[in-house]
């Protein structure tokens, strides 16, 4: 099913806070079949919001409906990559059972979920460390496993909490390529970034956050010198390149 | 034709290899093993309450289910804790206070507490064993049922609860499991070498294995090695199988981190 110009995620003034301290205020956006980038300075609320729009956390004021429902009715559908901060590396599970975990609920897993498990490692160009063990494999090919895991169910909303933290270029360049993959198939895709720069070409939507919603709309509305200056509290350059996409200069000092 | 009490503890070492390889290898990959030591010590301030109260009052309470509810309740507490091991810490100073509280009420029977405290292999009635073999399989069917939801809490707690899995009752679930296992293995190594025998040989494995099945096996592998020859040690030079088969597991484990070096 295809979703239109903004009924894939609806926010209406959403809020949340952690024990008093607000986290986030008045949040309102809505998004179609697109790729939007969820950026702030730290402790803006990203990852709160992305939890939200999991269905993780529940909004203290407010509603959020993701295709069309209350969003964990809807979990089936979205494939989530966390923080990887996130994720245990001590103990040897296999590549491929990482990824079966993004597939199915089911108590077995059969031939078939194996085969859409390869295709996933595949498609992120690491079929053959299969059978190793996650915690031993370098820190751009476990994201790149995080990443085959959340789209190995095909689904046809992609979230990810900085996918690119401390990722090499190639590992990089492998996930944006499934990314776009996916996107061009129809898949949507929320993604939180300290750094835009890699795929802003790609970003339909930017949603600026600094506790409250600072702007929202398309890549070159939202990221102006002044409205950036507002999110960040400090003056941050902005380069306009060749294709003539604005290029906000941080976040080489993030993640 | 061998006695009885030698063939108690065969069995009781495969009952604790069970335990050490699955309840062993969960403490390690959810990064617990405080909770076997904290579990033990909640299970002797149990033991102690239900003698005492089976001394002072008309009630019957078998000390082993004493050991059972405080040791499940140090995992509970542990499971619903931001920070599970600080829980289990405080948990574990007020079972021991409690402890000492309790077996200073029941002076005259403080000797059953001792062999919780100490344990010992060779002592196993035919009762225990039933116990032990029933509460083991128990705890073998809910582990093969929920490994997948086990192994996915314990990787990544946060993936688990967006695909929708019940992250918190699953928790409790796993840290409940490993408190029970700590009880049936105290009973043959006793409180204070639990650890060794249900940490150790998973703690050893989890370093040597490539996948998760080769952890639970090594685990029990290890596990049965251990505990084969502080049996026959013991059974030579009359020392206590359960320090040996303690000493042998936490020997592996050095020497396997060692060569990893």
């Amino acid at each position: 099913m295809h979703y239109g110009e903004d009924s894939l995620i609806e926010a209406q003034n959403i809020s949340f806070s952690y024990n008093g301290n607000v986290a986030l205020r008045n949040v309102t956006f809505s998004i179609g079949n697109e790729f939007m980038v969820i950026m702030g300075p730290n402790g803006s609320g990203k990852t709160t919001l992305v939890k939200i729009i999991m269905g993780l956390l529940k909004p203290h004021g407010g509603t959020i409906k993701v295709f069309g429902k209350s969003p964990e009715k809807v979990r089936d559908k979205i494939g989530y990559m966390p923080q990887k901060e996130n994720i245990a590396r001590h103990f040897p599970i296999r590549a491929i059972d990482v990824v079966l975990m993004g597939i199915s609920s089911k108590k077995f897993i059969g031939k078939e979920e194996i085969k859409k498990a390869r295709d996933a490692l595949r498609e992120v160009g690491l079929e053959h460390v299969w059978n190793k063990p996650f915690g031993r494999l370098s820190g751009g090919q476990q994201q790149r496993i995080m990443f085959a895991r959340a789209i190995a169910k095909e689904p046809s909303l992609i979230i990810m909490d900085e996918p690119f933290n401390g990722v090499d270029l190639p590992s990089r360049e492998k996930i944006m390529n499934a990314l776009r993959r996916r996107m061009r198939a129809g898949t949507a895709v929320v993604a939180v970034l300290h750094n835009i720069n890699p795929v802003l070409h790609y970003v339909n939507k930017v949603l600026l956050l600094n506790k409250e919603m600072i702007a929202f709309g398309k890549p070159n509305e939202v990221l102006t010198e002044s409205i950036l200056q507002k999110a960040y509290g400090g003056s941050v350059s902005v380069v306009v390149c060749e294709e003539g996409y604005w290029h906000p200069l941080i976040g080489d000092t993030h993640g | 034709m061998v006695d009885a009490y030698i063939m108690r503890a065969i069995i009781a070492i495969f009952i604790l290899a069970i335990n050490a390889a699955i309840a062993g290898s969960f403490t390690i990959f959810k990064d617990i093993t405080f909770l076997v030591a904290g579990a033990a010590h909640a299970a002797l301030a149990g033991a102690s309450l239900a003698i005492a109260i089976s001394l002072y009052t008309s009630l019957y309470i078998d000390p082993m289910l004493g050991a059972l509810i405080f040791s499940i309740m140090i995992a509970l507490m542990a499971a619903n804790a931001r920070k599970a091991n600080v829980a289990v810490a405080i948990g574990f100073a007020a079972s021991m206070s409690l402890a000492v509280l309790f077996i200073s009420l029941i002076r005259e029977q403080a000797s059953r507490v001792w062999g919780l405290l100490f344990g010992d292999l060779l002592l196993l009635t035919l009762h225990d064993i039933i116990v032990m073999a029933i509460a083991t399989i128990f705890i073998l069917m809910l582990v093969i049922y929920f490994s997948r939801e086990f192994l996915f809490i314990s990787f990544d707690s946060e993936g688990a609860m967006a695909s929708g899995i019940n992250v918190k009752a699953l928790n409790y679930l796993l840290l409940s499991i490993i408190a029970v296992s700590t009880v049936i293995i105290m009973k043959g190594v006793g409180a204070i070498l639990v650890y060794a025998m249900l940490v150790a040989p998973a703690a050893a494995s989890n370093e040597m294995a490539k996948s998760i099945m080769q952890v639970f096996s090594y685990a029990a592998l290890i596990a049965l090695l251990a505990g084969f020859s502080g049996l026959v040690i013991s059974f030579y030079f009359n020392i206590s199988p359960g320090a040996i088969a303690s000493l042998i597991a936490t020997l592996i484990y050095f020497v396997v981190i060692m060569k990893r070096r």
